[in-house]
Order: C-alpha cells, then sequence, then structure tokens
C-alpha cells in the first residue's frame, strides 16, 4: 500500500504538527488530541499520587483530562460510568512559575501565605468545575439557579463570611476571591493571629464546604472523590512540599491529591510536624511514573492517535483510520533487518552471510569462542541464533555505516518503529519529529532515505540542546558527548564487540552532587533513561542507565543495552567529592570539571 | 510608575546644552565603579564639564566583591584622582542602593528647594536590579520640576562565557500574576546569551511565545549574532518584534503596547534580557501597565568564584532617557 504520506506533496498549508505543547490548548482541541492510555485510567482511584514525568511526557494533559469539564467528555466506556455516578470531580491547579516566585523570599517563614495563596487557586478551580457539574446536574434553567445560589450561600458564608446576597453567580465568588488574593501584602508566620479563611492547611477550606456542596447538588458524599490536580509542581520550594505531605498524611478524604512533577524534583517526604514522615509505599501516596516505554502498547496507540488527529486536522485526508505506519509507510516488518537489506547487497544480506559477516568482525578469541562451541557438537543452529541475536544489532549499524562512505545516502534510521524508538515515548519528541517528517513530505517523497535524512537532523538539532537545559545543562552534554564518543568507538571499533547504549555510573561519581544532579536533569529532560526503581528513589550504582535514542542516532550506535558499561573517572571517591560542589554557572566552568573528570567507560565484570 | 515626560534623549546634543545651560541647575550624578572598562566612559565625557562644585555632586557606587576583577582597580584610580567617593554594596543589595541614592537625593532637595534638580544615573556598568529599582526609587522623592536621566554607555562584549540559568535565579520583579490566567504570554528580550535563553525557555517552557531584540542594535552585526544566536527560540515563537536601543522612549512604547495587546488574552509574564535599555524598560512595563497579571520575571546571573567576569569596553555610543518627578 503507498503510504498515505505521498498525498500531501506540494500541500501549502499549516503545519497540523506546528503546535507541539498542550498547556494552554482549549478544551476541545485537548480533547481531541487526548488518547486515555492505562496510566490515565488507573489514576482514577481514591490514592494520593505523586505523578512522575519528563518533560514533555504529557503530565498537564493528563491532569487537565482527569478534571470534571473533560473528564466527561471521555469517549470510554469505563470513564463514562465514573462520570454518570459522580465517582470523581476533579479541579487542575498549575503552579506557574512566576505565581510560585510571587511568594514571599523566604518560604520557610511563609507557610502560612502559600497555603492561602494555594487555597484561593484551588477554590477558583473547584468553582469553574462546579459550574460545568451544575450544568449536567440542572436540565431546566430554574433548577440551574436554584442550584447555584445553594452553592453560592455556602461559599459565601463558609469562605468569605459575606452576605450570599452580595452575590448573582458563583463567577462573583471567584472573582471575589481574586481580589481578596491580590489585595493580601505577604506575611511571615505567626505574625498575625487574625488570618483569612483561605490561609488555613493546603485544601481545608474547600474540604470544610464539599459535604454541604454535595447535599446541594444532590450526590452522594460517600461515592464521590474530589480531585486535586496539582501541575508543575517542580517548581515547589521543599517547605511548601511539606504542606502537601502533611495533607497527604492526614487523610482528607473525598479530596484526593494527584501532584505531577518532574522526576527527582519531590525532594522530601518530611510533613511540617517535626519528625512525622509522608510515606510513599502506598500508605499516605504512592509515586506513579507516567512516562511510556517507546515499544508499549499505549505509546503505539498515543502515537497513531496523534498522528491521525492532527493529519485529519486540516481535511487533509478523509480516510478514517490513519496510523504512522500507513502515513510513512514500512519495509517488510519494520524490522531492523528489513532497511538493512534495503541497503546492502541481497548476496550480503542473507542470514547466512549476516552471521559470517559478524563472525568475521569479532575479535579472534571471540571467533575462536565460537569454534569451539561448535566443535563440542551442539545444537549449531541455537549457537548460531545466540551469536546472530547478540551480534546482528551491532553489525547492522558498523555495516550501514560503512556505506555511507562517498557521499551515499542510506535509509537506516526509517521507518514508524524507528520513529517511536527516537521520540522514546515522549509525546512531545514524537510530535516535533512529525513535523520535520510533515515538512519533508509536502516537499518530496518521504523514501527511507528520506525519513533517514529528516531523522538524523533532528537527532542533530535536539541532542546539542541538551546544552541549554537549566543549571547543569552544559556539564550533561559534555557527559552525553563522551558516553556518545566512547560508545562509538566501542561500536565502530576495528573489532566487533556486543555494544549498546547501557551503562551503570561508578558510586564515586555519584556521590558528587553537582555530577548526580547533571544526570537526573538527564533523565528529568529525556536525555537519559534509567530504571523504574532508581527513577523514583534516586540512582545507585546499580542502576541501569541508557542514553537517549537520540543519543543512538547521533552517534550510530545500536538501540540497545548491550554489555554492562560503567562510566568511571580515575579519581578517588574523596578527590571527586571535592570536585565541584555549586552548579557550574559558565561553560568554562563545566568544561573545567569535565577535564578533570577524565571520564572513561570500562567493561563492568560486576 | 508614572515615568511623567519620559523621553529619549540625544547624548550629544543633550552635552553640548547643559554645558551652557543655566547654573542654578543643581545636578547629582551616580556612576559606578565596575569590573568593565566602560565603567568610567560616560565619565569622562562629561566630567569636564561639570566637575564637582556646590551644583555638581558626584558619587560612585561599587560592588563590595570582585574588587580586584578586571579594570575595577584602575577605575576606583579614576574615580579616586577626582575625589569621587566610592560606596560599595553587594551586588544583590537594591534596596540599600535605593536607600543610599534616596538619601542623597532627598538631602538635596531639601538644601535646595526653590532650585532645579537634575539626577544622572550612568547605569552601563550597573546589575540589573539596582538600575531596574533605582528609576522608580528616583522618581517618587523629586519633584515635578526636577528630572532623572538614565544614561548607557553600549558596549562591546570581550570574550564569551555562556553562563546558564536555573530555577532558583528567577525572580519576581514586578507585578502579581493572576490566580488561575485563562491564557500566558511569555515575552521574551533576547541578547547574546543563548545557553541562557534556552535554559529560561526550559524552565518556562512558554506556549506562546514572543520575543523581542534590540534593532537597530548597537552595532549591525550584533543584530545578526542574536538571530543566529537565538535561531532556536525565534522559530518557536509568535511573533517577534524590534526595539531600538537608541529610542528608549520607542521602545518602551512599542513593549507597552505587546504586553497590552496580549494582556487581553490573559497574563503576559516578560522577561527582560539583552542590552540594559530594553531590559530597563520591559522590567518597568508592568509597574507603568498597572494592570494584574502583567508581570516581569527576572533572571539573576549567576557568578560562582570560579567564574570569570566578561569585560565590556565602551562601544562609543551613549543612549539616554529622561523623566520629571512626581512629587
Amino acid at each position: 500500500m503507498e503510504p498515505l504520506s505521498k498525498q500531501i506533496l506540494n500541500y501549502n498549508g499549516a503545519n497540523p504538527f506546528h503546535e507541539v505543547q498542550v498547556k494552554t490548548y482549549g478544551e476541545e482541541k485537548l480533547l481531541s488530541e487526548f488518547f486515555p492510555t492505562s496510566v490515565f485510567l488507573s489514576l482514577l482511584n481514591e490514592q494520593h499520587e505523586v505523578l512522575i514525568g519528563t518533560r514533555g511526557s504529557g503530565k498537564t494533559a493528563i491532569l487537565r483530562m482527569l478534571s470534571y469539564s473533560c473528564l466527561r467528555k471521555v469517549q470510554n466506556p469505563e470513564v463514562k460510568e465514573f462520570v454518570k455516578q459522580h465517582r470523581f470531580i476533579g479541579f487542575y491547579i498549575p503552579l506557574h512559575i512566576e505565581w510560585m516566585k510571587s511568594l514571599p523570599q523566604d518560604p520557610s517563614k511563609a507557610t502560612e501565605y502559600f497555603q492561602f495563596a494555594f487555597n484561593c487557586k484551588a477554590a477558583q478551580s473547584l468553582i469553574d468545575e462546579i459550574k460545568v457539574l451544575i450544568r449536567d446536574l440542572a436540565h431546566t434553567a430554574e433548577k440551574r439557579l436554584e442550584m447555584e445560589g445553594r452553592v453560592l450561600t455556602r461559599m459565601a458564608k463558609l469562605w468569605l463570611n459575606m452576605d450570599p446576597q452580595s452575590f448573582a453567580v458563583l463567577e462573583d465568588i471567584s472573582y471575589e476571591i481574586e481580589c481578596r488574593f491580590n489585595n493580601q501584602q505577604p506575611w511571615r508566620d505567626k505574625d498575625d493571629n487574625s488570618l483569612p479563611i483561605f490561609a488555613k492547611p493546603i485544601l481545608a477550606p474547600i474540604l470544610s464546604v464539599l459535604p454541604y456542596i454535595a447535599r446541594d447538588l444532590g450526590i452522594d458524599p460517600q461515592k464521590t472523590h474530589w480531585l486535586a490536580c496539582v501541575d508543575e509542581a517542580e517548581f515547589l520550594e521543599e517547605i511548601y512540599i511539606k504542606c502537601f505531605n502533611t495533607f497527604m498524611r492526614s487523610d482528607k478524604r473525598p479530596i484526593v491529591l494527584k501532584l505531577a512533577t518532574m522526576p527527582y524534583k519531590y525532594s522530601t517526604r518530611e510533613t511540617l510536624i517535626p519528625g512525622i514522615m509522608a510515606e510513599s509505599n502506598g500508605n499516605d501516596f504512592y509515586f506513579r511514573p507516567i512516562d511510556l516505554a517507546w515499544d508499549s502498547t499505549d505509546s503505539i496507540n498515543l502515537t497513531d492517535h496523534l498522528a491521525n488527529v492532527r493529519l485529519k486536522r486540516n481535511h487533509l485526508f478523509d480516510d478514517e483510520n490513519i496510523t504512522l505506519d500507513n502515513f510513512i509507510g514500512k519495509i517488510g516488518a519494520d524490522d531492523p533487518k528489513d532497511y538493512f537489506r534495503l541497503e546492502i547487497a541481497a548476496e550480503e544480506a542473507t542470514d547466512a552471510a549476516i552471521l559470517e559477516g559478524i563472525l568475521k568482525s569479532l575479535s579472534p578469541k571471540r571467533r575462536e569462542n565460537y569454534e569451539k562451541e561448535k566443535e563440542k557438537g551442539g545444537d549449531e543452529k541455537n549457537l548460531s541464533q545466540a551469536y546472530f541475536k547478540r551480534y546482528s544489532p551491532v553489525y547492522y549499524v558498523r555495516r550501514i555505516r560503512e556505506e555511507l562512505r562517498g557521499n551515499r545516502s542510506v535509509g537506516w534510521f526509517s521507518g514508524p518503529a524507528m520513529i517511536r524508538r527516537v521520540a522514546d515515548g515522549n509525546p512531545r519528541r514524537f510530535i516535533s519529529m512529525m513535523r520535520e517528517l510533515f515538512e519533508s513530505a509536502r516537499k518530496t517523497e518521504l523514501t527511507t532515505k528520506e525519513q533517514h535524512r529528516v531523522v538524523t537532523d533532528f537527532a542533530d538539532r535536539e541532542y546539542p540542546r541538551a546544552e541549554g537545559l537549566p543549571e547543569y545543562g552544559r556539564l550533561l552534554k559534555g557527559i552525553l558527548d563522551t558516553l556518545g564518543e566512547l560508545m562509538s568507538e566501542r561500536v565502530h571499533g576495528k573489532e566487533m564487540v556486543d555494544g549498546g547504549i547501557g551503562f551503570s555510573v561508578h558510586s564515586g561519581l555519584l556521590q558528587n552532587k553537582v555530577i548526580r544532579s547533571a544526570l537526573e536533569q538527564g533523565v528529568a529532560y529525556s536525555y537519559l533513561f534509567v530504571d523504574g526503581g532508581s527513577l523514583l528513589e534516586g540512582f545507585t550504582e546499580k542502576s541501569d542507565f541508557r542514553t537517549a535514542h537520540l543519543s543512538a542516532v547521533k552517534y550510530w550506535l545500536p538501540m540497545r543495552k548491550g554489555q554492562r558499561l560503567l562510566l568511571k573517572s580515575p579519581h578517588s571517591k574523596q578527590q571527586l567529592a571535592n570536585l565541584a560542589r555549586s552548579a557550574p554557572a559558565t561553560t568554562r566552568e563545566s568544561n573545567t570539571i569535565l577535564g578533570v573528570l577524565q571520564l572513561s567507560l570500562f567493561e563492568d565484570e560486576t | 510608575m508614572k515615568l511623567n515626560g519620559l523621553k529619549s534623549i540625544d547624548f550629544k546634543q543633550w552635552n553640548l546644552e547643559a554645558a551652557g545651560s543655566k547654573q542654578s541647575i543643581k545636578r547629582l550624578f551616580f556612576v559606578v565603579s565596575g569590573y568593565e572598562s566602560r565603567s568610567t566612559y560616560w565619565t569622562q565625557k562629561v566630567y569636564e564639564s561639570f566637575s564637582p562644585s556646590e551644583n555638581n555632586v558626584w558619587n560612585s557606587l561599587g560592588f563590595t566583591d570582585q574588587k580586584d576583577h578586571l579594570h575595577r582597580p584602575s577605575n576606583d584610580a579614576f574615580y579616586n584622582n577626582k575625589q569621587i567617593d566610592i560606596r560599595d554594596f553587594p551586588v544583590d543589595d537594591d534596596v540599600g542602593v535605593g536607600l543610599y541614592v534616596r538619601n542623597v537625593i532627598e538631602k538635596a532637595v531639601k538644601k535646595h528647594p526653590n532650585a532645579q534638580i537634575e539626577v544622572h544615573v550612568d547605569y552601563s556598568s550597573m546589575p540589573r536590579i539596582w538600575y531596574c529599582w533605582l528609576i522608580g526609587e528616583i522618581e517618587s522623592v523629586i519633584r515635578k520640576t526636577d528630572r532623572v536621566y538614565f544614561w548607557y554607555s553600549a558596549g562591546i562584549y570581550e570574550g564569551i562565557e555562556y553562563p546558564t540559568a536555573g530555577f532558583s535565579d528567577f525572580s519576581l520583579f514586578s507585578g502579581k500574576p493572576s490566580l488561575n490566567p485563562k491564557n500566558r504570554t511569555h515575552i521574551f528580550g533576547l541578547g547574546f546569551d543563548r545557553i541562557r535563553a534556552s535554559a529560561i525557555y526550559r524552565v518556562l517552557d512558554p506556549k506562546n511565545l514572543v520575543c523581542f531584540l534590540a534593532d537597530p542594535g548597537i552595532r549591525h552585526d550584533y543584530v545578526k549574532r542574536v538571530h543566529s544566536d537565538n535561531r532556536d527560540l525565534l522559530a518557536v515563537a509568535r511573533l517577534v518584534f524590534t526595539a531600538p536601543i537608541c529610542d528608549f522612549n520607542l521602545a518602551f512604547g512599542r513593549i507597552c503596547q505587546i504586553t497590552r495587546e496580549f494582556s487581553f488574552l490573559g497574563d503576559v509574564i516578560l522577561v527582560p534580557d539583552g542590552p540594559k535599555p530594553l531590559v530597563l524598560a520591559a522590567s518597568l512595563v508592568p509597574e507603568f501597565l498597572c494592570k494584574a497579571g502583567i508581570v516581569s520575571l527576572h533572571v539573576r546571573r549567576k557568578k560562582t568564584e570560579n567564574s570569570g567576569s566578561v569585560n565590556v569596553a565602551p562601544a562609543g555610543e551613549i543612549y539616554g532617557l529622561s523623566v520629571s518627578g512626581s512629587l
């Protein structure tokens, strides 16, 4: 079947992949693009959860979709049932950086003001959702007015201590809250005994009205859970995290907290009560990683859905079912071997020829081992398959890269599976790549060679952007460069080895706060990946790292783990501990640290 | 912030006219002894005409740290030779500097109740937190008949440092954000610090990005360099506009106009960077427009004990602005 991308050749309209963020999407656009992954559906529960997601992983989309106004439109039987029963009513509370920075300079003395400001924000968000809820519950204008009047009365009395007659609609309550927030000067903790109502512990004012509101709306307070969806919590100072821990530690149902942050930013389990910690093992809350593996069913469905919705947006296609596969087109079973065979002469691309090539590329010792195993008289087929499986991914990239000599172009980094691999399960990275592919497809046929060109250009452009990451970007980029170069040397050396992109990090390096922070940042922005345990609990020398597939494109590396490698520095733990104590402020400082580090990769014997 | 009678000032013309103007004007000068070689440039240009006297009072502000960096010793010597005392402040002590300057001006106003006062501030080598704060402070203590002048010596950057920025470097300079804005527009000022601009972008992660840059700039090749260094940000910006470095009034008006337009959609977050006159202009917009939801975020320039200071030599041009007092 001809790829659908051919149909957009010479198309002059807007690129539907231009927008990469959902932050300020209108509700309709957000809904059309949203795909209810299993992670999303599993968040509809009664447990406080801290969502851990890298930049661009879809935290905002998930939390916005959990809000009642969006959730009610999700076309999923399970969700529809929840909505019908009013099991979960979510309200979305983003913590924008400028709002966080408008809080007092010394956070340790301003928890009361933070609570006040946060509760004002939360109350406004709740009002927005209640307005929608009332529209759904009351089917006549009279009924709506009556219901709104009852809710308004509760809020006016309990929150604002004002005569309900002063307000006509819920919007007026919201406006009054905004005014109170604007007119309230920050104060230091315990400066004043007559605190505003909203200065109570976080979400307490909301908790105080919910039983009444539930009754006013005619919903069962025992069955309904109110999801407070707090976004961008990576900007929270530690003292404010303690406010949330305190909330989660004490059972505050029917409010359930869903708080999204970036990896390694939820920095404390302490509560506001000294010595009392919030437990992340489910007693108080759970950590929930939300990033998707590139080859997971969720990721495949999500990327197909995004391709389908975006490509139909400009009325480009009538076809009901556009997938990444039928837009890009694929070779054979979309397996690396299929793309290898497209580039290499047929006689060199048979399984037997590939195995022969593998054996020729191995070191004499490894070849000898193979011959010895063979002579032992075991199952030769199994032995060959084992070698084939282990070394063919390395052999392919070595062999294809050789083809590049003499200005020949190849179509290696191409095909739907490769595009998903390079996106690494990150929707934003996927959309960015699709933007480039779309641009190309309207100018020329999206052949495998053209896809390869687009993907390598994308990697060449995206990879160096690591250095522009805040705080540790330059240092991280240096570490990534070192890793890429050292891995490339191994993979493309004279003798073929079991190369890949997996590695672990020596404990000495991890003990240095600056280096560890740079690695954490790499994970937070999807330049590095790490095993699930290390994502939530922090790095150890047993942590399984890998570089992003973006780096694998840049350095022509097989996108597999390979033999375990250890990233090390020749310096002692003591020397490393003293090497860098604060984040390097400039390129020069980063280069100095990298120069001193003398990073190298060793085959890990452990 | 009223910015009464805001005017762009042509330095050459002002220097010519002011030197021959009536002697009854009392002039207060606030200059800086920093580590840049341009620190003394403006003083060198005007000192002859306005040497210290009953009418001309000179004050120099210095930094308590980096006293041995680059041109700081020679700049200190320059002011000492002219018997101008240097009063040192920590780089982040905007309040201390504000109080000091305020105090000097208030004393002068008290001493000369009937004389016209001019306050001249050379902010070329000042940290942004000082000069952005100072203009409001001065405006509020001088009378409608008095004027404050802010002078900027354009600079040539010697050396490239590419500093970065982190979340902790951000601070809200002016304005108050809305509780739950329906929309947010970020307006970035761009300069040479591509790594820093990128770091700011990655922290803020803006959806509606508007960028502005100095054009005409100090030099034509600087404009090109800003375009080239920031091509990634410019590619994703919804709107890019220019503001002339040579005409503060026009630049300020343009930033205000764009801010006002986007403020109808929701909050506007100004993130000034680039040459100081544009940093100043963008920082003053929230206070001037005085509308909830318009804020200016400052991003502190990181200095560590190992990071070097970059010299900025005078390029030759001097740009000025002036406002009258609000009392």
